[in-house]
């Protein structure tokens, strides 16, 4: 533990530059190969730069086996329906675990937390046993269900501290001068919120897209995915359609990303 | 008193009913039915009450429970101290980091099944890395590049884990590390303290328990997860969320209780893990947060 203080007092820029440069690296080298290789023909061993060019790969993305909006639109409609749930039931739950005290209290939290602490697939298998006899039209509520398990605990707990800073003077003042209870949500306490809820949301979002076992098991194995449709070439060592597939998924979170740094942007400009 | 008053004036916790009914039917009764299924009789009657159980005792079981136990728990550990000190070289004051902070956090924004994939086109023995390595002069053969994916020691599913796992890390600790110091660095700067006693005595006392947790949600993380050791572990002795998933898909549903029963497994050992880790957590509060 001596040590640790004493190079952040002494060891100089330097070290830290290069520590976290090295970090960097690790996290970012990977994408150069990963762009090369979605739109490379033949690709031997030695080379570190592919020879000849083919949009082989993309052609097949897009063909009717490639699947490639089915992919795509499906995840984004379950990503969409978890995040609804999540603002039904975590918005109101996290409130009121932060303004208030109850008998339980603890053991609520540690309920809403429990699937980041236990491995919670077996839970959707055991969900599936009874979920797997509901109708047809169900399948993308059902796999939502179980997108929820993961991100409803990062949700409300995000949540529950963004109205513990919040506090409850605001409201009480509102109340005071005859604000309705919606209204105090719409006007007092969404304005301040936004910035937790839009991460929040996003972070939610992103969980959700990225399941695999979870949709396989709460479909059934019959709701594709991006995830299900990537994961057979990436176990068969397809790097070029895996590469595809993966720039396909990145895309529509690119393009998240860049409206939360807008929406960000815009309201801390205010 | 205080909280009597509360009470009366906001009436009953009605905003948590939803949330708690949807964990209970879902959460915890999905559990309790996966618990019931596991321990029916099968086979047409010639399989007793727990059977499934009685498979999994078998040294073959408990070699691949041995290794994702303790594979999981050196991803944790791994993941936690390299994003603990990226945290705090993060959070050190100097703008150059604000900046660049989210180029350590897209990881986040991608699959674990992406992250196995990035991480083996990197390391395969004809990899980009193998690549590289041969035009610095390095190697000469691909054989002799190092094996790094499906490999004796789990390298590859260590460095993909921490591919995704640092930057869980790095975005839960980050937040609370800034919180921190513009509470206390101050107090504790105008009572005399220097950079290094500031963190030691001040911050990392204060934050040790978000950084445990964190540790604990990726060891139970990895203890179920299934994509990075399908795609880069080796085959024997095989992780336990892989051999349970071939149960489950393969064999038919009969073998779906054996599949079950390993995840059930699975979840007892987080949670006696927790458990211990909230055992020592009060015993250390008990003796004033010493570290």
């Amino acid at each position: 533990m001596r040590e640790l203080p004493f190079i952040l007092r002494s060891g100089g820029r330097l070290a830290e530059w290069l520590l976290l440069g090295l970090l960097a690296l690790f996290l970012l080298l990977p994408l150069i190969p990963l762009v090369l290789w979605s739109l490379a023909g033949h690709w031997p061993w030695p080379e570190v730069w592919p020879p000849q060019w083919s949009g082989k790969s993309w052609a097949y993305l897009f063909s009717t086996t490639g699947r490639a909006w089915e992919g795509l639109l499906n995840s984004w409609l379950v990503a969409c329906l978890t995040l609804v749930f999540n603002l039904l039931l975590g918005v109101p739950a996290a409130r009121t675990l932060a303004m208030r005290r109850f008998r339980g209290w603890g053991w609520l939290f540690g309920l809403f937390l429990a699937p980041l602490f236990v491995p919670f697939t077996v839970t959707v298998m055991g969900m599936h046993l009874w979920m797997s006899r509901w109708p047809g039209e169900f399948l993308f509520i059902s796999v939502a269900i179980a997108h929820v398990l993961p991100t409803l605990p990062y949700f409300i707990a995000i949540l529950w501290y963004q109205y513990r800073l919040l506090g409850g003077r605001l409201q009480e003042a509102a109340r005071t001068l005859g604000a309705s209870s919606w209204q105090i949500f719409r006007w007092v306490e969404l304005p301040l919120l936004w910035p937790g809820l839009a991460m929040g949301s996003v972070l939610v979002v992103l969980i959700s897209l990225s399941q695999y076992i979870t949709t396989w098991v709460a479909s059934g194995g019959t709701l594709l995915t991006l995830p299900l449709l990537m994961f057979p070439f990436a176990s068969s060592g397809k790097a070029s359609l895996v590469a595809v597939y993966s720039l396909w998924y990145m895309w529509p979170v690119l393009c998240l990303y860049l409206v939360y740094l807008w929406a960000a942007g815009r309201t801390s400009g205010k | 008193m205080e909280n009597n008053r509360a009470e009366k004036r906001f009436g009953w916790p009605w905003g948590v009913i939803p949330a708690a009914l949807f964990f209970l039917v879902f959460f915890c009764g999905g559990l309790l039915q996966a618990i019931w299924f596991s321990f029916l009789p099968g086979g047409d009657g010639n399989r007793r009450i727990g059977w499934a159980y009685r498979e999994l005792a078998s040294p073959d079981f408990l070699h691949s429970l041995g290794v994702t136990v303790g594979m999981s728990a050196l991803v944790a550990l791994f993941s936690g101290v390299t994003g603990l000190a990226a945290a705090i070289l993060l959070t050190r004051p100097a703008r150059w980091r604000q900046k660049w902070y989210f180029l350590f956090q897209f990881p986040m924004a991608l699959p674990h099944l992406l992250a196995a994939y990035l991480l083996s086109q990197m390391l395969w023995q004809s990899g980009w890395l193998s690549r590289l390595a041969y035009q610095l002069g390095w190697i000469e053969e691909m054989d002799q590049f190092p094996v790094l994916t499906q490999d004796e020691w789990g390298v590859g599913v260590l460095l993909a884990y921490a591919w995704k796992e640092i930057p869980f890390m790095i975005l839960l600790l980050v937040p609370f590390l800034l919180r921190l110091q513009a509470q206390w660095e101050e107090t504790a700067r105008s009572l005399g303290a220097s950079e290094g006693q500031t963190l030691r005595w001040v911050i990392l006392p204060l934050f040790w328990p978000a950084w445990v947790g964190g540790m604990w949600i990726i060891f139970a993380f990895v203890l179920g997860a299934y994509e990075i050791p399908a795609l880069m572990a080796g085959t024997f002795p095989g992780w336990v969320p892989v051999r349970a998933w071939q149960e489950y898909t393969m064999f038919g549903p009969e073998r779906r209780a054996v599949a079950i029963a390993m995840n059930l497994v699975l979840l007892v050992v987080a949670l006696l893990v927790g458990l211990l880790l909230l055992h020592l957590q009060r015993v250390w509060y008990g003796r004033g947060r010493r570290i």
